[in-house]
């Protein structure tokens, strides 16, 4: 593939401000040639086993790269396990993909989905045969990774630009992003349900919100138990218990970050609930006691307007530019 | 896996001054006589070795307590040399002991490796409990990702603060063996309320060309929270603090200075 030119241009990340700084692995830089092949594959259902999934169908740009089943379904109506987690700023995502954390880099991550039967059923051997016969992936590949063969396409390239693809993906533009930067104002409302999530009033009740989704990223990256369930006894999915087989670890799942939330529904790990008001609920009563019941989640106190404060806050979440961002849309 | 707990990076600033005023009179090329440091923390609640969640503590008044996470910052990490020069090794560390969970990794403890350490004698060591004041006045967007100020859990953009140390866990507050109540106390500075303080701990160990020694430091919970009958955090009384309640935040910072680190005997 000699005669194909190769002149990788490196990606212009732009870091939003008030970020931790990324870090991307050494051996996968971004360019223009790999993120523009990764978003080609994350959108292209040829890698599912009938054609018939690409990774945006459970993951849609216009729900934040999340879709609206409880639980997400594969090749063939097939349920899956668990609900599909939304996408946003996984560049900083430095581990610990998936809810219970068993992948530990999105180049990992991207390996997965191809292989599970729920999800896409195909096998990786099938995968590179068809990306090698392809009448135009060939030239991707080698603008972007710059191999001398047809046959030097395989899982590794194709995951390395799915995650450079994924690694620009950035959310930073929502309306609380903007009043942080003194270009928006606050609702009374919203500004009311901010200060009850970052526990910020001496006046109003405390929401206990930001322990867990700090922001930038509106999740610290960490595992806990958020009081769903009973987690003293075994449970059908116990989330990081599931990998590490630590008994501390039962119903243990990765906090998602909240940013375009109001867009994400259903929610939790299982898609058990339907609503935000659902969810707040649920944090007002406290949760569950069980010994590995995160302390930061107890009973709250909140009245019914400061319900809809907190939500009207978690709607200043919303990017809609990120939502119509015509470099993460469908290339077809 | 990675954990936030154990320090991935440590700048290793050697003082001028120490080279000149230690090594006046080696030959330049003693500076090769390096050897590796390892600061081993160990937790105990008293007399009983500190274990998250396996545990449970008796506590004053008839309670008992058990943990899920405690945490503090250290930071400027200075060994002191047989003739009173210092030297920095550590810019900052997060001492975490969430993931300690059983009385085996108890017993081993939370390590902290300092390679590059001149060969020689030293008397002690010293550090300050909490995030330095420069660095405080940094975010974890000052950082890349790994770095133990990059981690936004800890860190409070309303107080502009690191949290310095969290203590969570719950209380069975009438002795009846139900851990009902829920504790969570997070310790920030506060602009008009400086907590940072440096504390000195003395050591005889001798540092050999390409050796590690062991600093076998312990730090007690029940010194941190109940020192005394007459002085305790009164779970039932107060279960939170976010740094609001200067009698909490006080107690707890003080006594995580005064006393409650010390060189394992
Ligand atoms: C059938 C629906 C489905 C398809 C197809 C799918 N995903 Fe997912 N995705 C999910 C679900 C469900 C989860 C959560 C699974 C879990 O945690 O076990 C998830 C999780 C993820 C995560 C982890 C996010 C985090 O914060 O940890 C990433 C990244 C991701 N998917 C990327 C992809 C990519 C890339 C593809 C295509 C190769 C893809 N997904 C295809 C449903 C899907
Ligand atoms: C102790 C940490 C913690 C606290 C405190 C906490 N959360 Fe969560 N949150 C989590 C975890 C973990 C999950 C995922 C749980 C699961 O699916 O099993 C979650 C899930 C959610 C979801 C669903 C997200 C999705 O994509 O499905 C929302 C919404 C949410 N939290 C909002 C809040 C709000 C609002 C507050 C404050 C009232 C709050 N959380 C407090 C850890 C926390």
């Amino acid at each position: 593939m000699g005669h194909i030119p190769y002149a990788p241009k490196a990606f212009e990340l732009k870091e939003p401000n008030g970020f931790v700084k990324m870090a991307v692995p050494a051996d996968n830089p971004l360019t223009v040639a790999g993120v523009n092949l990764g978003r080609h594959l994350f959108y292209d259902p040829i890698l599912s086993r009938d054609s018939t999934r690409s990774c945006s169908s459970c993951h849609l740009q216009d729900h934040g790269f999340s879709d609206t089943l409880s639980i997400s379904t594969g090749i063939e109506g097939r349920l899956g396990k668990r609900n599909a987690i939304a996408l946003t700023n996984l560049a900083y995502h430095y581990t610990n993909f998936f809810w219970d954390g068993r992948a530990e880099s999105l180049e990992m991550q991207a390996l997965v989905p191809i292989e599970d039967s729920l999800e896409m059923g195909n096998t990786w051997e099938e995968v590179e045969a068809r990306l090698q016969q392809h009448a135009t992936y060939p030239v991707l590949f080698r603008q972007a990774f710059g191999l001398e063969h047809i046959d030097d396409i395989d899982r590794g390239l194709v995951a390395k630009a799915l995650a450079q693809f994924e690694r620009s993906m950035i959310s930073a533009d929502a309306k609380f992003d903007r009043y942080l930067a003194g270009e928006a104002k606050l609702s009374e409302a919203e500004e009311r349900g901010r200060l009850i999530f970052f526990d910020e009033s001496e006046v109003l009740p405390t929401g206990e919100c930001s322990h867990c989704h700090i922001a930038p990223l509106f999740t610290s990256l960490e595992f806990f138990n958020n009081g769903l369930d009973n987690t003293d006894r075994p449970l059908k999915d116990g989330g990081k218990w599931t990998v590490t087989a630590n008994p501390f670890d039962m119903g243990k799942f990765k906090t998602p970050s909240l940013r375009n939330i109001a867009l994400t529904a259903p929610y939790m790990h299982d898609g058990r609930f339907a609503t935000l008001e659902e969810v707040i609920e649920q944090y007002n009563q406290g949760g569950h006691y069980s010994k590995n019941e995160s302390p930061n989640v107890r009973p709250l106190g909140l009245q019914a307007h400061d319900k809809t404060d907190l939500i009207a806050f978690l709607h200043t979440l919303t990017d809609t530019s990120y939502l119509h961002r015509a470099d993460l849309s469908n290339p077809f | 896996m990675k954990n936030k707990s154990f320090l991935l990076t440590f700048v290793l600033l050697l003082s001028l001054t120490f080279f000149s005023a230690d090594c006046g009179g080696r030959e330049d090329d003693d500076i090769d006589e390096l050897g590796q440091v390892d600061l081993n923390f160990s937790g105990v609640f008293g007399a009983d070795p500190l274990v998250m969640l396996a545990e449970e503590y008796p506590y004053e008044a008839g309670m008992q307590v058990r943990f899920q996470l405690f945490q503090f910052y250290i930071s400027e990490i200075n060994l002191i040399a047989k003739d009173g020069n210092k030297l920095n090794i550590g810019e900052v560390a997060l001492v975490n002991f969430e993931n300690i969970q059983s009385s085996e990794a108890a017993s081993k403890g939370l390590d902290f490796a300092f390679s590059n350490i001149p060969a020689g004698e030293y008397k002690g060591i010293e550090m300050g409990v909490g995030v330095a004041s420069d660095l405080n006045q940094k975010a974890p967007s000052d950082y890349a990702v790994g770095h133990p100020l990059a981690f936004q859990g800890n860190y409070w953009s309303g107080l502009s603060s690191y949290i310095f140390t969290k203590i969570e866990g719950n209380a069975d507050l009438n002795g009846d063996g139900e851990f009902t109540e829920k504790l969570t106390f997070h310790i920030g500075e506060k602009e008009d309320v400086p907590l940072y303080e440096m504390i000195s701990l003395d050591y005889d160990f001798t540092v050999s060309k390409d050796q590690a020694t062991t600093v076998p430091l312990q730090v007690d919970l029940k010194q941190v929270i109940s020192p005394s009958a007459s002085s305790f955090l009164d779970f039932r009384v107060v279960s939170q603090d976010h740094t609001n309640q200067a009698s909490v935040y006080s107690l707890i910072i003080d006594n995580l200075k005064k006393g409650a680190i010390s060189v394992k005997q």
